[in-house]
């Protein structure tokens, strides 16, 4: 079983992390074209290196990003999310 | 004991501890300390068994566990495949060779070469069934034992600063190194004691007991030996499996060993030499007949040849001389390069040699003709070998990070080389430094050049008995037909002829696969571009273990509510609900009866079910109803103090993914309920998006906090009106209201819910006090006939009333639509999850609807069930979700998916239930019972 460096908590057995899928910002559903949501509810292509993803360490109940090379199977870094302003990151409606 | 030698200072049997055991129906004596393959070999035993495809007798070849002549059957465990090389010996064992029918393919070699399956046309029909039965027959391995258990097992979890794999001599500096650097270290070793290849040897023996005694010495050491390193897994994550704490017999235990730095100091295999009959009973390695004498005083033979490419090897000679051993001849190979083979006898027994037409009477052939690394280990940890044809083997080239490689494998030779890189690389990984390639700069003894292979000499018909590899029978000639058939890349003719594939993996047969390659194609070993191919990728794991100490103890995860040993006391039978476990019902007898008493209970008195398992989430803060009405479907701004409301949670994709129901507390603080088995997914989930949205609310998860249960049934009034209760205006609780007090003296929060389609409350309270006030409940209606009731109750009840229950009437692709949820979707809302997804998604025409289904005059056999399949025009078009007989209609019911054109009442539908047989259902509205809900919602007077 791998290891990931939490950040904050230090390496600890992947088992205890929970996988949220890549992180991708949500696009304006008011503005946003049916393609261009489609593209972010159901991602299509595998990004090799780098792709930040979310990452959910259960016992302390944090989540956090994790970068990975797929093709190494390695993790390349691990840091806090830091949220932007709303209008960045949320759904964009307010 | 016949051939069983004086003692001897390195041997491992403990001559006080005789055993008596069984072979073959006859009894035979042996010592504690002796593996299966030495208690026979000591007692005259020479055919040990027979091989897989071609039943020739087999007698020990590596006693390493490196071949698969050796497996035996315990008559007296039900063990089967018992390895007999490390397996040791117990008294009261009743073995038998588990290949010993009589062969039949023998003597076929010729038609029935490897690889012909591939090359001939597979006739088709009833014939060639019945000729593959029979050679499934005849080939194989060992015999299930129906009804076997595996014994308990252990599984641990450790973790150390060192981790060194093989206790022979590179191996123990290393972790004596590490050790005084002050490092945590694990040393591991397969055999029962430590030393490895110098442990056989009556010099540098003394030198490995006193090095082991300093390491016995180390606080800070830990070794491990009957232990074996099956793997390493990411991170180095690496699993040993031995007997349990102390103990010497089978593996019992896994324990998962985290390693910060790993050294391997695997060492080396001894190989074969590829020669006529060379796997007659009587030939072996003669690192297998040193062993034979120094571990377990017994004599390989009575009269030995011994076929060498070293000029001297005094040390054998010496140790059989010990062993009152004749040597007959030592034949040079490499050098002569001589015409050899092995003769037998009537019964296939090794009786001589033939060296360049001389006959040379023996009864052991010992083989030392080379070795070749063991990298197994270092290259599932992501280590790089590359071919050093100065030593004739692979050697360690790259290492990941935090690996390290010592001894011959680094490349060392003699013995104060391997001491030396075994210290440099206990020293390197307890400080984290890299690891350095080993240079031998001053080898003690010149580098041999091993060549075990006669091919140009040897004929075709003598080539077919020429092993090569001997759990897979296969042979030099294979080799030959193999490359004759265009299968020249190494990979592809290790699958065509099935070299390295067998029981032990390539361990006995690799080396000389890849020289008899090289040589045949006349190209040189593991030249690039071939390297890479030239070595199949090892994988985990690097012995066979038993399937039982992989499976180790069942670790489940049981999370049990505060009544737990009530419902235990009341005849719960049980089920499984996430981590939870629940009652399904109460009380012996037939299983359907019970269901039906405890929902009649409900419709007619009162009942009381646990449903602690619920997902129990607090939100507050100022943003709390603004968040809420972006995780849910539905609004709750105007949700009133002190009631609540029923809520559904889509995921990104628009489908239903929860639901519960939403209680305002204060104007600024919510407490929600979610469906067992996605309490922790929702409150993840809302954590997550709290931090994108930044929203100022307060997440706090008291699922395993609070305990809850539900009081249902006309009687429920009067049972909580009879509870001593502060605070609390059950008498004024409307439908969907809620109200923190005190019952029977335990702080509470009551709401009135109608689930089951009865008047009712649900109690929430803190799970320490949860029982107290449930015996309280109990105890207050005992008058009522109050009873518990199960899962399968509840379930029926709701879906007398129509309730759906996320995960059961919906799958991951429901839309809210289709499950009759539309109502709750409040879509003129900005923003919730899902919405966009939703609103796409309905654009379209709906799929499916659910609908309440009828079924009249149902037969013994074919009644309905869930998932079965509603069929029009020989097309499914939907499906059964949940399925029981109403005890309240007297009928069968069902909630299940038809066609949108098929939703409107009376429609007939056809299902398919057991054994294809079809019976017809009728569209009913799905709440059947009590539609206008005044049950739950009024005041009932029975």
């Amino acid at each position: 079983m791998k290891l990931i460096d939490c950040p904050g908590i230090g390496p600890r057995p992947i088992g205890e992390c929970v996988y949220g899928g890549p992180m991708l910002k949500e696009p304006d559903p008011a503005v946003a074209t049916d393609a261009e949501w489609a593209g972010y509810v159901f991602p299509g292509s595998v990004v090799a290196s780098g792709q930040p993803e979310w990452w959910f360490h259960r016992p302390s109940g944090t989540w956090f990003v994790a970068e990975r090379d797929t093709t190494r199977d390695a993790i390349l870094t691990t840091y806090l999310y830091r949220p932007g302003s709303r209008e960045d990151e949320g759904g964009g409606d307010d | 004991m016949t051939d069983r030698l004086p003692h001897r200072a390195t041997e491992w049997i403990d001559r006080d501890r005789p055993i008596g055991l069984c072979f073959d129906s006859r009894e035979l004596r042996g010592y504690a300390g002796d593996t299966i393959t030495t208690a026979l070999w000591a007692n005259g035993h020479r055919a040990l068994g027979r091989s897989h495809k071609y039943r020739r007798p087999r007698g020990l070849l590596t006693l390493s566990n490196r071949d698969a002549n050796t497996l035996f059957h315990d008559a007296a465990t039900g063990r089967t495949n018992l390895r007999g090389d490390t397996t040791p010996a117990v008294a009261g064992m009743d073995l038998s060779i588990v290949n010993d029918n009589a062969h039949a393919l023998d003597g076929l070699t010729d038609d029935h070469r490897t690889g012909c399956l591939y090359a001939t046309p597979q006739p088709p029909g009833l014939a060639y069934d019945a000729f593959e039965r029979g050679v499934r027959e005849m080939v194989g391995l060992g015999r299930v034992t129906p009804g076997y258990r595996h014994g308990e097992s252990f599984a641990e979890h450790r973790s150390c600063d060192v981790l060194v794999v093989g206790g022979g001599i590179s191996g123990i500096e290393a972790a004596l190194a590490a050790a005084r650097e002050g490092a945590s270290v694990v040393l591991v070793e397969q055999w029962p004691r430590l030393g490895g290849s110098s442990s056989i040897d009556t010099d540098r023996y003394e030198v490995v007991a006193s090095l082991a005694n300093e390491l016995d010495r180390q606080p800070n050491v830990e070794v491990l030996t009957s232990h074996t390193a099956v793997g390493v897994y990411a991170d180095r994550l690496v699993p040993v499996v031995g007997p349990a704490h102390g103990g010497e017999g089978a593996p019992t235990r896994m324990l998962q060993l985290r390693a910060n730095r790993l050294v391997v100091a695997t060492g080396t295999m001894p190989q074969p030499a590829v020669i006529p009959n060379n796997d007659a009973p009587g030939v072996m390695l003669a690192d297998a007949a040193m062993r034979l004498i120094a571990h377990y005083a017994a004599r390989p033979c009575t009269t030995a040849v011994v076929v060498t490419h070293r000029d001297r090897p005094e040390d054998i000679a010496r140790e059989l001389a010990n062993a009152g051993v004749d040597l007959a001849e030592v034949v040079h190979v490499g050098r002569d390069r001589p015409a050899m083979s092995v003769v037998t006898d009537a019964d296939g027994q090794a009786i001589g040699v033939t060296v360049d037409d001389r006959q040379v009477h023996c009864d052991g052939v010992l083989l030392d003709v080379g070795e070749a690394t063991d990298d197994n280990l270092l290259r599932q940890a992501g280590g790089r070998v590359r071919y050093a044809p100065e030593l004739g083997r692979y050697i360690a080239d790259e290492v990941p990070p935090h690996v390290y490689a010592a001894g011959t494998l680094a490349g060392a030779t003699d013995s104060n080389s391997r001491r030396a890189s075994g210290v440099a690389a206990g020293v390197a990984a307890a400080r984290g430094e890299p690891w350095s390639p080993w240079a031998d700069r001053n080898p003690s003894r010149p580098a041999a050049h091993p060549f075990p292979v006669f091919t140009e000499l040897i004929a075709d018909e003598a080539a077919e008995r020429s092993f090569v590899d001997w759990d897979e029978d296969v042979t030099l000639a294979d080799f030959i037909h193999g490359i004759d058939d265009g299968f020249t890349e190494v990979d592809t003719l290790r699958r065509y002829i099935k070299f390295g594939t067998g029981i032990s993996q390539g361990k006995h047969s690799y080396a000389n696969a890849l020289r008899l390659i090289a040589h045949l194609l006349g190209r040189p070993i593991g030249e690039a571009p071939a390297e890479g191919r030239n070595l199949p990728t090892p994988r985990p794991l690097y012995q066979p273990v038993e399937i039982g100490v992989l499976a180790g103890p069942r670790q489940h995860i049981v999370r049990r509510t505060p009544m737990h040993a009530w419902h235990e006391a009341a005849g719960a039978h049980w089920m499984p609900a996430g981590h939870w476990r629940r009652p399904a019902y109460y009380g012996d007898g037939p299983r359907a009866e019970r269901i039906r008493e405890e929902a009649l209970r409900v419709r007619r008195g009162v009942g009381v079910v646990d449903v602690s398992t619920l997902g129990k989430i607090e939100v507050s803060g100022p943003d709390a109803v603004w968040f809420l009405e972006r995780m849910y479907t539905g609004r709750f701004t105007k949700l009133a103090v002190g009631r609540t409301r029923y809520a559904v949670m889509l995921d990104r994709s628009g489908c239903v993914c929860d639901d519960g129901v939403i209680a305002r507390l204060t104007d600024d603080r919510f407490y929600l309920t979610t469906t067992t088995g996605q309490s922790d997914a929702v409150y993840r989930e809302m954590k997550r998006w709290a931090m994108i949205w930044e929203a100022d609310v307060e997440l706090f998860n008291l699922t395993g906090r609070y305990a809850a249960f539900n009081v249902a049934g006309p009687s429920s009034r009067e049972v909580m009106a009879r509870l001593e209760q502060t605070d609390l205006p059950i008498d004024g609780m409307p439908y969907m209201g809620l109200h923190d007090g005190v019952i029977a003296g335990c702080r509470a929060r009551a709401m009135r819910v109608g689930f089951v389609g009865e008047w009712g409350y649900e109690i929430h309270l803190p799970a320490d006090e949860a029982l107290e006030v449930w015996e309280a409940v109990m105890s207050a209606g005992r008058d009522l006939g109050i009873g518990p009731f199960g899962v399968e109750a509840q379930r029926l009840l709701r879906m007398e009333k129509g309730h759906i229950i996320v995960g059961q009437d919906t799958d991951a692709l429901t839309y809210p639509g289709e499950a009759s949820l539309g109502w709750a979707v409040k879509s003129d809302k900005p923003y919730f999850l899902g919405q966009r997804s939703l609103e796409i998604a309905q654009r379209r025409p709906i799929g499916r609807v659910l609908v309440g289904l009828a079924f009249d005059r149902v037969k013994t056999g074919l009644e309905p069930g869930e998932s079965h399949l509603v069929i029009r025009d020989g097309r499914i078009v939907g499906r059964l979700t949940s399925v029981a007989l109403s005890p309240t209609l007297d009928q069968w019911i069902a909630l299940g998916y038809v066609a949108p054109d098929q939703c409107e009442i009376g429609t007939r539908v056809d299902v398919r239930v057991s054994d294809g047989v079809t019976i017809e259902g009728r569209v009913t509205p799905s709440v059947f019972y009590d539609p206008e809900g005044l049950r739950q919602k009024e005041p009932v007077h029975t």
